[in-house]
């Protein structure tokens, strides 16, 4: 019978007693007919017991409970009766379904009117300004600065649809985009009659203002001494409130100075 | 023979008639804000896991501010334990997580003045045999062991610990690790070699 030659984690497992009866009889028996293994199974024996007797070697503690009482009274625990609760899920979701039922009421308690914002702006000398029939008052207002090239992409836009020449070169994507009627404005058109309108452009000089579309009212108006591209925006404007938006702010409150004019005489509109 | 028989052998009278219940349903009673039921568990388990502090830090003070520690934090959350495992087991896990941030916090000091004082005691105290050469050898095999033991990384020597010393299953271990048994089989395997490399040169010096 050949002796079959064993590693050292047998040999480690052997010693330590981490294999079964018929193995560690196998490996005994092996290390009596080999001196070099029965040397080095003795070893690893020996250092498991040398191990254990690190057991016995452990001094006796000085514990008491008055210490860990102590310890947990320092902690700003409480060692008096008062139930440990473990955390229970509800304890945790009760945040996110507040937040929700909040949201909740805070949407279904939102009024339902449609927001259509109206726009007038003053630029140095012209004075330029959206209507819209629905939204009279000043807060209402939106207005946002756009490039030369968007105020010239959006006088092309009223030209093509005025028949008009055009202007300067051929609109970007970006211009078109800006031209094109903006998904709210067509969200706002849903469930009318009306047509949506496009976004109004109103430039002067060397940077423009564009205001937001107006869902019923007039397509664009632009530029100085520029006409009035639908004679509709003209009657809305004569029968609603128009404010101006100066683009300098006031010198009191810092916040642009809105002001509110019967007369559109001096007023070019557009939308 | 597992350690919770060794240590009811090895445990004060006092200390073994303090185990009217079960840890479960002492742990049920703690978390229902009874104190003493705590404090029972304390004093059922504090030598176990006593033992197992001592042996990643000798040094008793050390030790015991561990095991105080792990026990205050088990107090602080026992609405986190859970019945699954043996309150042993996530003790000692509590114990052998303490004793690692310990050991990377570079807090542990390895001349320990009340070790060389125990050795020097042990100088003075009988043997276990009347042979006094004999004795001598024994306390160095156990020194050099020792040594070897401190000087192995954490994760080492906290399964040498639990298996070798403390011969704890290795289901238990698993748990204490968070692994499985054949993690912990495998993990307890490479540090009897780390042990082994490091006590071979220790012992062939003289």
């Amino acid at each position: 019978m050949t002796m079959k030659p064993h590693n050292d984690d047998q040999l480690l497992n052997c010693a330590f007693g981490d294999i079964t009866p018929d193995e560690a009889m196998r490996i005994e028996a092996d290390a009596a007919r080999n001196a070099e293994l029965r040397e080095r199974l003795d070893s690893y024996q020996n250092l498991r017991a040398g191990l254990r007797a690190l057991g016995d070697k452990v001094p006796d503690h000085q514990l008491s409970n008055e210490r860990l009482r102590d310890a947990i009274l320092a902690r700003g625990l409480s060692t008096t009766a008062r139930p440990i609760s473990s955390p229970r899920w509800w304890q945790m979701a009760w945040m996110p379904i507040a937040a929700a039922a909040i949201a909740a009421v805070v949407f279904m308690a939102k009024p339902n009117r449609p927001v259509t914002p109206s726009v007038a702006i003053k630029q140095g000398d012209n004075l330029f300004v959206v209507p819209t029939i629905d939204a009279p008052k000043a807060s209402e207002a939106v207005a946002m600065r756009v490039s030369e090239d968007d105020a010239i992409a959006a006088r092309n836009y009223a030209a093509v649809l005025g028949g008009m020449p055009l202007e300067g070169s051929a609109p970007s994507p970006r211009q078109r985009e800006a031209v094109r009627p903006s998904p709210t404005s067509r969200r706002m058109s849903e469930g009318r009659t009306v047509p949506s309108a496009p976004m109004a452009m109103i430039a002067s000089g060397g940077t423009g203002l564009a205001a937001a579309a107006a869902p019923t009212g007039p397509s664009a108006a632009f530029g100085s001494g520029a006409p009035s591209m639908d004679a509709p925006a003209r009657d809305d404007v004569a029968t609603h409130p128009i404010v101006l938006i100066d683009s300098e702010p006031d010198a009191n409150t810092g916040a642009s100075r809105a002001t509110e004019v019967g007369s559109p005489s001096n007023v070019i509109v557009g939308g | 023979m597992a350690l919770d028989s060794i240590l009811a052998t090895r445990l004060a009278p006092s200390e073994r008639d303090l185990n009217p219940t079960s840890d479960e349903s002492l742990v049920q009673r703690a978390r229902d804000g009874d104190y003493a039921a705590f404090e029972v568990l304390y004093e059922r388990h504090r030598t176990l896991v006593f033992r197992f502090a001592y042996q990643m830090m000798p040094r008793r003070d050390d030790a015991e501010d561990i095991v105080q520690e792990a026990f205050v934090r088990a107090y602080q959350n026992l609405g986190r334990y859970r019945d699954e495992a043996k309150f042993t087991t996530w003790l000692l896990r509590i114990v052998s997580n303490l004793c690692t941030d310990q050991a990377r916090m570079g807090n542990r000091r390895t001349a320990l003045e009340q070790q060389e004082a125990a050795g020097a005691l042990d100088w003075m105290t009988v043997g276990d045999t009347d042979d006094p050469i004999g004795n001598l050898e024994q306390d160095r095999q156990r020194d050099v062991l020792r040594r070897a033991l401190n000087a192995l990384p954490v994760h080492h020597r906290s399964v040498l610990i639990l298996r070798d010393i403390e011969e704890r299953e290795y289901v238990d271990i698993a748990q204490t690790l968070g692994c499985t048994v054949g993690g912990a089989k495998l993990r307890v395997l490479r540090a009897r070699r780390a042990l082994r490399d490091r006590v071979a040169p220790l012992l062939g010096e003289e």
